[in-house]
This record gives structure tokens, C-alpha cells and sequence, in this order.
């Protein structure tokens, strides 16, 4: 692969991502601030804005987790509406990007479309959002895909490959209708309506006549953030996204990621260079080596409850670890059962068995939360040493505590980020593209006015 | 019939460029965060921006998602409330009404909602249809919207979050619950995402239009924004909606539509009006002429008399017609003693004294000692 330098990009991008729903140790911490509270949104903005990040970013789950047949009370859950939380942070924030996760499965393509179109005018031009057809790892009844569908209406989940189906046309869709409005269709407070166009979509999935009813966005497009790792994941990532927030923790995979997503990024006509990947790290940070190694484990203390263990176990693998005695041998559980997990199952028994683990021992081995902790020169290498071998375009940052890490990140890592030339030092752009680099795009109908003029 | 508050509710209508609106567009934010400081600046109890989902070629209008702008606007605004028009035909209650929820969040409890439907062609066709469903239809599913909306704002008790850090407890799993609703248009078991909004319930404030889509009955509304052209009429109907309310045990305020035409000597005032009226296209409205102890002597007359709970305003224009209200008329009002000289309350239900609901699922109180948590 190219190296770094021959990338127009000089310095790696930032995102991070408020930990919220599901979490299971953060609001344990006697420092966290609460989910509850507006303000906490506020200053997790503003911290990210005073490290210069090119955007925050916020998950959703169409539904609130089930645990054997009830609510469960030791992780957290509930959090606002992203559409309705990201305008009011644009007034407390200036530069940085306003990330929403919204479901391709269970919205209508016009509303959404005028949504994000909207979060886009009211903060001149930071919309992004994060693509995803809400999926569920869970095999329990009450918390797999089912369940969703229960909150719209519907009996089923519609199955993987049709939710990319249909999610394939719906980004499509909404980025014409972001498209319907040419870029100089209001000047002076006045319309044109010739320069409004109707889209006229009709297809297995919509039928949509437009044109949109709200001018096109300053970003012209919010910018898209995708995290598909299946092989149809892949190629929506390739065909619609802007960046890629991607799981890797492991340099090799990384590196091997960034390079399928460039060959399926050139079968469609378009560059390696017109996609931001970053991978999701939870950073934990200290002056010195010791102090972040100490914190860390202060925070697998905060997390090894039975109650959290049990959960976690039980969780993504459907069987009831909540009885198993955890200090015990691991259970020789039924792995052929319909509503397991057969496969993870298979998976934790031979580690367990392989190194003699107990049920506590295999969940501090398979359940890792904090993949990179250290010194802040220590966490700067890391970057360096990924950013620079073209593993990735920067970090997507998932802190374990807020503000406590978020603010230890912006004090102790960016100013060495910065240091080492590797991170801005002011906010260069005025849209959320303008900094990570990424064109904005153009009109059909400027596209056809400019071929017009070149021939 | 006595009154059903103490003080005049005033609210104003805030889209676009007012009643009479020139030809230049006024979607922008600068415009509404000027309007919308105007009218907390009169202290009024809140700001109502209408909102629809369609481009019309004959009529083409700029837009900016109304709940997006209020949203925008709440963290720079104080007291004022933000009262939003969100359409139920094509949506789905179970985003719709988190977005609600998340909207008095951020404002800390100033929500309001206006469910809407128009019998309007080109949002049927931004939503795979070919025509709007009929009135009847429309109305229904409005009504099943807000019902439902309502119980996903109660699936969240207002105490479900405890961080007990002693018991691991993050919430109090007793305390969420599902709603199980089935009805003719919607199945939804919930519970809702967020947690309880900080009013309980999001204010609905339902604004009567000529299409009769829009559910208008006090089991659906918490206000009613009502349009009667004559005191008479105005008054029957005030006293026939507070009976029904009563008799479903609800509260209710109902507030009259006007559009003041203000200016210091009622001369001025009708020379403007023939002046907008010349270009006005619009359906009828209750329009007040005069200067503002006239318009003054109208409002009185139709709160003490037990016509209305207070009035929306139609601003002329935008900005300047909001202001001459808020600086004309408003004064004019304090001095009666009709309306505030301060905000009292902090949320749009203490500034209209709704009460705040309990959750429909909160078992009745028991003794602390034997909260089901501890059993």
C-alpha cells in the first residue's frame, strides 16, 4: 500500500463516542456524570470541542434490553433522541461534528432525509450520520431483532441481507433528496423553483415523489458513517460512506480491512482517499504508565459484579450463566439448543477448557473493554504507528468514563498528538467534511452543467 | 363559568414571515431566534412553529424540520415554551415520541406538541401514497398517535433511575414498563427509550385548521387553540369543551386565535390593515384593529366573560408585528393586571398551571420501607 505521505492528509481524525445504554460499569464510578442530565451532554460536547475532534458521536437500540424476562437493573439504559439532542448541542458548540446512529430499517426516507438535512442548517454545516439497520446480537427472545419490531408495529426483524437490501436504497434515496434543492435554489430569502426538483422514486422499497421541502444542506450531504463488517456491510460501507467506524483492535486486521475496503472502493469508481477509517478504542490515559495501568484496574474492579459477570456471559450467548458458580469449573453447557448462541458457545468452552477458566477468568478473557492503556506518550506511538503504516485514518474513541477519560485524553494525548505534528492545532474547516478533508458533494445538476461547459 | 387561570395564556404563531408575509423567504435560524427571543422577551407562555412535510410548486416554501429549530433554539432560551407541529399520518409514535421526549429535555421542560394532519397531496406522495387518507382516517390515527405517545412518555416512572451503588443497581427494574398497546393502527410494546420527560407528559396543543383531521377533543389535547370569529360563539363553545373535560376528568385551556393589528391611533391601525388586506389571500381570521388599550379592551372582554383562557397570536409580520404585541399590547395587559410581570414557573405546564401527571404504571405510594426493590 501507499504510504502515508503520498495521502493529501497530514494529521489523523478524532471522533468519540459517548458510552451510554448498555454500559455496565461507568455509572459505578463515584466521577461519572449522569446520563440523566442535559449538562452531561453539553460538557461532553465541549470537551470534545476543546480537543479539537473532528465530531462526537451517539449510539441507538431501537429497544430497551430484556434479561430472563425482565428489565435489568445493574447497566444502563435509556438515552435521548439523537435527532432531538444534536440541534441543542449546535448551540453550545461552534466547530465540532454532531454524529447520529438512526436505523435504515424503522424510518421513513422523506422524514429522516428532512432531519438530518435540518441538524445540518441549524449547525451550519457539522451533520453526520452513522448508517445502521439495527441489529441485534442477542439471542434471548426478548432482547433479539424481534423485539424491535415489536415497538414499530411489526411481528418480524426484517432478515440481514434484506435489511441491506433496503438500506442500500434508502441512503440512495435520501441523498437525492438532499439533492433535490441545487445549491443556489434560495438566494436573498428568494426561491426558484425551477431550480426545486422533484425525485420520483418508485421502487420495491419506496415510493417517493419529493422534491424535499428543506433547501440542500450546507455539508450538501451530511457526512455518512457506516460500520458494516459482513460482507454486505462492506460494500454499503464502499457505496455510501464518508467514514468507517470499524472494530479492529488488531493492527494486522486493520490493515487488512482499510485494503478490501480500498479495492471495493476502486471497483465503484471511487478512491481509498474519499473515506476516513476509523477504528473504535477506549483509551485509558495517565501521566505515567503505572497511573493508567492502576486506573484500568480500578475499572475491571468496578465491573467484575457476579451480577455484570452473569450478564455478560448470558447475554450474547443465550444460555443462563446465573446460576453457574463462577468461581467453578466452566459448564458443560448444551450448545445445540435453539435459543443459544452454539457457535460462541463452542468458542468459550474450548478457550475455558484450553486454559482451565473459570466462568470469571473466561469473561476477563473474552469480555476485553480497555484495548489501549499508557503513558501519553505510549498512546501517541500507538496512533503514530497505526496512522502512519495506513492501518487507519485516525481513532473513533470510546472512553469508559466520561468526563474523567475524555478529559485525560484532551489533556495528556492531543497536545503530544500535536507535538508530533499529527493532530491540528486549531479547527481548520467550517463544516464537519471541511475537516476531515472530504469534498463536498456536487449536484446532478451542477455535475451536468459543468460536462456541459467543458465540451 | 369562572376562568381556569388566573392570568391570560398568550402564545404566538412564529412560522415564516407572519400572516402577511412579504415575498422573501424567512426559514432561516437568525430569524427564528430573533422571533423566538421576542416572545420570551413578552413573556409569553410559548412559541408555536407549524411545520409540514411537502414542497408545493404553486406554493413553494422553505423549510427547516420545526423540532430541529426549537430544539436548536432551547439552550438559548430560558423560559419561553417551544411548542412544535410533528404530523402522524406517516410516522411512527415510537420515534416520534422520544424525539418529544428529548425536546423538553433540552429545554428543560418547555415541550409542546401539536399532532397534526393536512389533507395535503404532495405529503402523501413523499410517504408511497397517492392521496391523503380521508379526514375520518386521518383523525383516528392522530388520536391512537397521542394516546400511545402518552404511554411511552409514562414507561419510564419519573424515579427509574437510582444508581443504588450499594445493590449494583443502575435502575429500578420495577419501574419501566411495557405498554402492550394494540389498537386499530398501531402495536407497540415498549418501553419507551428515555427516560420520563421532565414534564411527565409533553404538552399537546392542538390547533384548529379548516380540515377537520385534526383531533380537537379534550381527551386528546391538553390545550385547544381555537379559531371563532364572534364573542358568541367563542363563549358556547368555551363552556361545552370545559363540560367534556370535566366529565373526563381532564385539564383543559382553551385560547383564541387573533391577529392584532396594532398601532397608536386606531386610524393608523385600519390604514395598515386595508394595506395587507389588499395583497391577503388567506382564509378568515379574528383580526383586532386598533391601538393596544383598544385590542386590550377585546381580550378582557372575551377572558372575563368566559370565552377564552387566553389568546394565540397571529403576528402580522415577522418580526416587527410580534414585537409591537410584545411591546404594546403585553404592557397594556400587566397593567390590568391580566398577565405576568415575571415568569413564575419553569416549565410550559407550571406556566399554563397544568398539573404534572403521574405515571399511569406508578403503583400507588407505599410506606418506604417496603419499596418492592428491597423485598
Amino acid at each position: 500500500m501507499s504510504s502515508r505521505k503520498h495521502l493529501r492528509r497530514n494529521h489523523l481524525h478524532l471522533g468519540v463516542f459517548l458510552q451510554g445504554v448498555g454500559h455496565t460499569i461507568a455509572w459505578r464510578h463515584p466521577e461519572h456524570a449522569k446520563f440523566t442530565e442535559f449538562e452531561t451532554y453539553v460538557k461532553f460536547a465541549q470537551t470534545a470541542e476543546r480537543g479539537l475532534f473532528d465530531f462526537i458521536f451517539f449510539g441507538e437500540g431501537l429497544m430497551v434490553r430484556e434479561h430472563r424476562g425482565g428489565f435489568f437493573g445493574p447497566i444502563v439504559n435509556g438515552r435521548p433522541d439523537t435527532t432531538a439532542l444534536l440541534p441543542a448541542l449546535a448551540a453550545v458548540t461552534k466547530h465540532v461534528g454532531l454524529a447520529a446512529t438512526i436505523s435504515s430499517t424503522y424510518n421513513e426516507p422523506f422524514e429522516l432525509a428532512r432531519q438530518l438535512a435540518s441538524i445540518d442548517h441549524v449547525s451550519d454545516g457539522r451533520a453526520a450520520w452513522n448508517v445502521v439497520t439495527s441489529f441485534s446480537n442477542s439471542a434471548a427472545k426478548d432482547s433479539g431483532g424481534d423485539a424491535i419490531a415489536y415497538n414499530f408495529s411489526k411481528e418480524k426483524h426484517l432478515e440481514h441481507a434484506t435489511r441491506y437490501d433496503r438500506a442500500r436504497e434508502f441512503v440512495s434515496l435520501i441523498k437525492s433528496l438532499w439533492d433535490s434543492w441545487d445549491d443556489d435554489a434560495v438566494t436573498n430569502g428568494r426561491i426558484d423553483p425551477t431550480k426545486v426538483h422533484p425525485v420520483n422514486h418508485q421502487s420495491k422499497w419506496f415510493t417517493v415523489k419529493g422534491p424535499l421541502d428543506v433547501p440542500r444542506p450546507p455539508q450538501g450531504h451530511p457526512a455518512i458513517i457506516q460500520a458494516g463488517q459482513s460482507d454486505d456491510g462492506r460494500d454499503l460501507a464502499a457505496r455510501i460512506t464518508d467514514v468507517v467506524f470499524s472494530p479492529h483492535r488488531n493492527f494486522d486486521d486493520a490493515k487488512a480491512y482499510g485494503d478490501d475496503l480500498g479495492v471495493r472502493l476502486e471497483k465503484l469508481g471511487r478512491s481509498r482517499d474519499e473515506v476516513r477509517i476509523l477504528p473504535g478504542l477506549a483509551v485509558v490515559v495517565a501521566p505515567t504508565e503505572g497511573a493508567a495501568l492502576a486506573k484500568a484496574d480500578f475499572y475491571k474492579e468496578l465491573l467484575h459484579t457476579p451480577a455484570i459477570i452473569r450478564y455478560l456471559l448470558s447475554e450474547p450467548s443465550g444460555h443462563d450463566f446465573s446460576n453457574v458458580d463462577l468461581d467453578g469449573e466452566f459448564p458443560d453447557v448444551d450448545t445445540t439448543r435453539p435459543e443459544v448462541n452454539g457457535t460462541l458457545l463452542e468458542k468459550w468452552k474450548k478457550i475455558a477448557h484450553e486454559g482451565n477458566l473459570s466462568p470469571r477468568q473466561l469473561a476477563d478473557t473474552v469480555i476485553p473493554r480497555w484495548s489501549l492503556v499508557g503513558s501519553p506518550t505510549q498512546v501517541a506511538d500507538h496512533f503514530q504507528h497505526w496512522f502512519e503504516a495506513g492501518a487507519s485514518d485516525g481513532f473513533l474513541l470510546t472512553p469508559t468514563l466520561f468526563p474523567g477519560d475524555l478529559e485525560d485524553f484532551v489533556n495528556l494525548v492531543v497536545p503530544e498528538l500535536q507535538r508530533r505534528g499529527l493532530f491540528r492545532t486549531q479547527y481548520t474547516g467550517k463544516t464537519l467534511r471541511e475537516n476531515l478533508g472530504l469534498a463536498r458533494p456536487r449536484t446532478p445538476e451542477r455535475t451536468r452543467l459543468e460536462r456541459e461547459l467543458a465540451h | 363559568l369562572s376562568n381556569h387561570t388566573q392570568h391570560l395564556i398568550l402564545s404566538a404563531a412564529i412560522f415564516g414571515g407572519g400572516y402577511y408575509p412579504s415575498t422573501r423567504q424567512s426559514f432561516g435560524l437568525e430569524h427564528y431566534r430573533h422571533v423566538v427571543q421576542i416572545a420570551e422577551s413578552g413573556l409569553l407562555d410559548f412559541v408555536f412553529l407549524h411545520d409540514e412535510r411537502g414542497f408545493s410548486e404553486t406554493n413553494p416554501v422553505a423549510r427547516v424540520d420545526a423540532l430541529s429549530v426549537l430544539s436548536r433554539l432551547a439552550p438559548e432560551t430560558k423560559h419561553v415554551g417551544l411548542v412544535v407541529s410533528v404530523p402522524t399520518t406517516h410516522s411512527e409514535p415510537f420515534n416520534v415520541s422520544r424525539e418529544l421526549a428529548t425536546l423538553d429535555f433540552v429545554s428543560g421542560g418547555r415541550a409542546g406538541w401539536n399532532a397534526t394532519t393536512i389533507p395535503s397531496q404532495a405529503e402523501a406522495q413523499n410517504f408511497g401514497r397517492k392521496q391523503p387518507l380521508a379526514e375520518g382516517e386521518r383523525r383516528e390515527v392522530a388520536e391512537e398517535f397521542v394516546e400511545v405517545s402518552r404511554k411511552l412518555w409514562d414507561s419510564w416512572e419519573d424515579d427509574a433511575v437510582i444508581t443504588d451503588l450499594e445493590r449494583g443497581f443502575y435502575l429500578d427494574p420495577e419501574k419501566l414498563h411495557h405498554i402492550n398497546h394494540v389498537g386499530r393502527h398501531f402495536k407497540i410494546r415498549g418501553p419507551q427509550l428515555t427516560y420520563r420527560p421532565p414534564q411527565g407528559q409533553v404538552v399537546v396543543v392542538q390547533v384548529e385548521q379548516d380540515d377537520k383531521g385534526v383531533p380537537l377533543s379534550p381527551a386528546v389535547a391538553d390545550v385547544l387553540v381555537l379559531r371563532d370569529e364572534t364573542f358568541e360563539i367563542a363563549k358556547g363553545r368555551y363552556r361545552e369543551l370545559h363540560l367534556e373535560a370535566q366529565k373526563l376528568g381532564r385539564e383543559l385551556r382553551v385560547l383564541q386565535t387573533v391577529l392584532p393589528i396594532l398601532a397608536d391611533t386606531e386610524a393608523d391601525a385600519k390604514r395598515l390593515a386595508q394595506e395587507w388586506e389588499k395583497n391577503a389571500s388567506q382564509t378568515k381570521v379574528n383580526r383586532l384593529i386598533g391601538t393596544p388599550s383598544q385590542v386590550a379592551d377585546t381580550l378582557e372582554h372575551w377572558f372575563k366573560e368566559g370565552a377564552a383562557d387566553g389568546f394565540h397570536f397571529l403576528p402580522s409580520v415577522l418580526p416587527e408585528g410580534l414585537e409591537t404585541i410584545t411591546r404594546g399590547l403585553v404592557p397594556e395587559l400587566q397593567q390590568r393586571g391580566l398577565f405576568r410581570t415575571s415568569y413564575a414557573g419553569k416549565t410550559l405546564r407550571e406556566h399554563l398551571h397544568l398539573s404534572r401527571p403521574l405515571s399511569r404504571y406508578a403503583a400507588p405510594a407505599k410506606s418506604p420501607t417496603s419499596v418492592s426493590l428491597h423485598n
